[in-house]
């Protein structure tokens, strides 16, 4: 059976990925955040997982005013990588796992979560960020990525709640998928930010903290944060934040923080990262993880 | 050839000013006369129903769509909202008998009218540039009017044989209009002035002095009739007049000028406007009263059902409904530009490649003059304009530097120094006073 073995959670500013593509990483401004990720690499190429799914939101790319799908997902075999006005990011296309995004879709929608099923996508800097930071550099990705896009430009975005039940009907559905699979969520964006506006340029690393302390260890109440308080405590595009709660329902109720990370700025935006993994991993994910594990904070 | 009982006559928006013109012409008026208003399509049907029954009482032949409401019309008022009337334009020109005279009555700028008039003459029909200048109540179709254009002349025969007071505005299409706009800087913005100058009078408790004191500087203006009348006139029709004020500014900066005093006009006229209150009868006193306890029930305009109050965020603009459906056309100008042809061809004529897009002139201008924070106010979404900054060569961070008034550097340094602060930016409230 397939099994949900760790979360990851990291924010997509798109100036993370121009500063891989370009070769900055090692630069004064962006050393201190790729550090952060040095752990995170050793950790994944070790836990060598067979699938991830990436919770993340299309930036007017994909989805256009013509079409705002609230959850949408990527069922293709493929995924290339958009030009989303600055011309394509220099990656491979991104593999997808057809066989368990449609088991999932099933399951889902009799699971009363009505998805968008998407068979054609590009897909942009929220989903090949993440895979950046995580991955690299490859020529080929490492795994196939089933992406999962939730509509956080369009007021309202779904619930914090419904991202977290949403995340564990995906846990029921992968857990159903008849094969042997090690699955890794990715949930992606935030953290507190703000790109529009006289506003633009906020953080709040109190929210961040608490938010990232609620998450790992009270998902109830980071689920139960209103809309109004992400737009006013965590910026405008703070409310990405969302979509962390989707990997997070996706996990058991208790977790092992492996690691955490949180550096500002990445442009304009304060960057956090998790890696969590599910309390009681079986034993070869153990083994694999000992080497790089850290103790909660 | 324009007696009266030839003219087949149709509105387009059929409001108070198209309502007044038939009770105006009473017995003498053309025999067919039909009138299509957006609001038969709103989503409310009180409202759908109040204008089928505005239509019933004026004896007017309400009709379903523009289409039937322009076949067979010779001649066809457009009296629509100044923020509605090029879209009524583009959409009238697919239904307008060829020939027929397009009286566009609404108070755009002049810039407007002319793409008003590109999309009508498009369609063979003739564009009349027309300008109300004066309230139409009491003088209803009597009231003086300004048109301009190259068929100024046969205009001016159908609006004498309609019993009509109109003159001439020498000049192209957008004279007439001029003449309105300019003129609207004074009588709207004086509305505005008088409504700041009162309410705060009136908290202050000082308001009947200070309209003696300038009854004395300018005597026999009557401050307190004209105070009293000028709050009914934006309780009333605010919301029409702060989209009116949005062509004004429009025309001052197309003039080369700043539009800060017409902008401002913009802002008390929607605020009184949004409140939808119905003046009291009575004194200038009792209007103001009514406006401060709405506007204190209201601190910021009217949140949707469930949005919370996002509105009292300074310096944000959520991405609701309201702003989806008016940026809708402009934010799909902005997606066009992840093309790389579509970047080009923006570059290469950037005024021509807008024409693709049914934009307001209002949205035009601000992509235009690179108005970042106007666009989001038209309902423009960052992702989006982001677009328009990459065509431009800019990174997110400049954009967002660009739309704070910050230089590329202070912002920069901000963001490395821990970026803006939560505290003093939760509320509008500590914008204003901190």
């Amino acid at each position: 059976m397939a099994r949900i073995v760790a979360g990851v959670a990291t924010s997509h500013v798109p100036a993370i990925g121009a500063a891989i593509d370009l070769g900055k990483t090692q630069e004064p401004y962006w050393q201190p955040l790729f550090r952060g990720f040095e752990k995170s690499r050793q950790w994944i190429s070790a836990l060598q997982p067979d699938v991830a799914i990436v919770v993340y939101n299309d930036h007017a790319t994909a989805f256009s005013l013509e079409l705002i799908p609230t959850f949408a997902l990527g069922c293709a075999a493929e995924f290339a990588p958009a030009d989303e006005g600055w011309g394509r990011r220099p990656v491979p296309n991104v593999p997808g796992h057809p066989q368990l995004a449609w088991h999932m879709v099933q399951s889902l929608i009799l699971d009363e979560f009505d998805l968008t099923i998407v068979n054609r996508m590009a897909v942009d800097h929220g989903l090949t960020v993440p895979l950046s930071l995580l991955f690299g550099q490859p020529q080929r990705w490492p795994c196939p990525v089933i992406p999962l896009c939730v509509n956080v430009v369009q007021y309202p975005p779904p619930t914090g709640r419904r991202c977290f039940q949403l995340g564990r009907a995906i846990r029921k559905a992968v857990a159903s998928f008849d094969r042997d699979l090690r699955v890794v969520v990715f949930g992606t964006g935030g953290m507190s930010h703000q790109l529009q506006g006289e506003r633009a340029g906020l953080i709040n690393p109190e929210f961040d903290r608490r938010f990232l302390e609620a998450l790992v260890h009270d998902p109830d109440a980071a689920a139960a944060i209103p809309h109004l308080e992400y737009l006013r405590e965590a910026g405008s595009e703070g409310i990405e934040l969302v979509m962390w709660l989707v990997m997070r329902g996706a996990l058991d109720e208790r977790v092992t923080e492996i690691h955490r990370h949180y550096h500002v700025p990445a442009s304009n935006t304060a960057v956090g990262h998790l890696i969590l993994e599910n309390a009681a991993p079986e034993a070869p994910t153990m083994g694999m993880s000992s080497q790089t594990r850290e103790s909660p904070t | 050839m324009s007696a009266l009982e030839d003219l087949d006559l149709a509105f387009v928006g059929f409001g108070e000013a198209a309502a007044a013109f038939v009770q105006g012409w009473g017995q003498r008026r053309p025999a067919h006369i039909r009138a299509f208003d957006i609001k038969v399509e709103d989503g409310s049907a009180a409202v759908r129903e109040r204008k089928w029954q505005d239509c019933q009482r004026a004896h007017v032949h309400g009709c379903h769509s523009l289409a039937q409401a322009l076949g067979g019309a010779s001649v066809v008022f457009s009296l629509v909202t100044a923020d509605q009337a090029l879209a009524a334009a583009r959409q009238a020109a697919a239904g307008i008998e060829r020939g027929s005279l397009y009286l566009d009555c609404n108070s755009c700028a002049p810039g407007t009218k002319r793409r008003a008039a590109s999309a009508i003459e498009g369609a063979g029909a003739r564009y009349v540039d027309v300008a109300i200048m004066a309230p139409v109540h009491p003088a209803l179709h009597r009231v003086p009017m300004l048109v301009a254009g190259p068929h100024a002349r046969a205009a001016l025969d159908v609006l004498a044989a309609l019993d009509m007071r109109a003159g001439a505005a020498d000049g192209p299409v957008g004279a007439a209009s001029s003449i309105k706009m300019v003129r609207s800087i004074m009588v709207k913005g004086l509305e505005a002035l008088t409504a700041e100058c009162v309410l705060a009078g009136r908290r202050a408790g000082v308001d009947a002095q200070v309209l003696e004191s300038l009854e004395a500087t300018f005597p026999g203006f009557q401050w307190q009739e004209r105070a009293a009348y000028m709050l009914e006139r934006a309780m009333a029709h605010g919301l029409r007049r702060a989209a009116e004020m949005r062509e004004v500014a429009l025309t001052v900066e197309q003039l080369g000028l700043p539009g800060d005093m017409s902008r401002a006009t913009v802002q008390w006229q929607q605020r009184i406007g949004e409140l939808a209150l119905a003046a009291p009868p009575g004194d200038y006193q009792r209007r103001a009263d009514a406006l401060l306890q709405a506007l204190a029930a209201s601190p910021q305009g009217s949140p949707p059902a469930g949005g919370g109050d996002y509105h009292d965020i300074p310096g944000t603009y959520v991405f609701d409904a309201e702003h989806s459906r008016r940026g809708y056309h402009l934010n799909m100008f902005c997606m066009s530009l992840n093309d790389e042809s579509n970047r080009a061809a923006f570059r290469a004529d950037e005024s021509a490649y807008l024409e693709r897009f049914p934009m307001t002139a209002e949205q035009q201008a601000a992509v235009l003059q690179r108005q970042w924070n106007e666009m989001l106010r038209l309902g423009g979404n960052v992702y989006y304009t982001a677009k328009l900054a990459a065509t431009d060569g800019l990174t997110f961070q400049d954009l967002a530097a660009k739309m704070t008034g910050m230089s590329p550097e202070a912002y920069r340094k901000m963001m490395i120094d821990g970026g803006r602060p939560i505290a003093g930016n939760r509320s509008k409230s500590e914008w204003r006073h901190g």
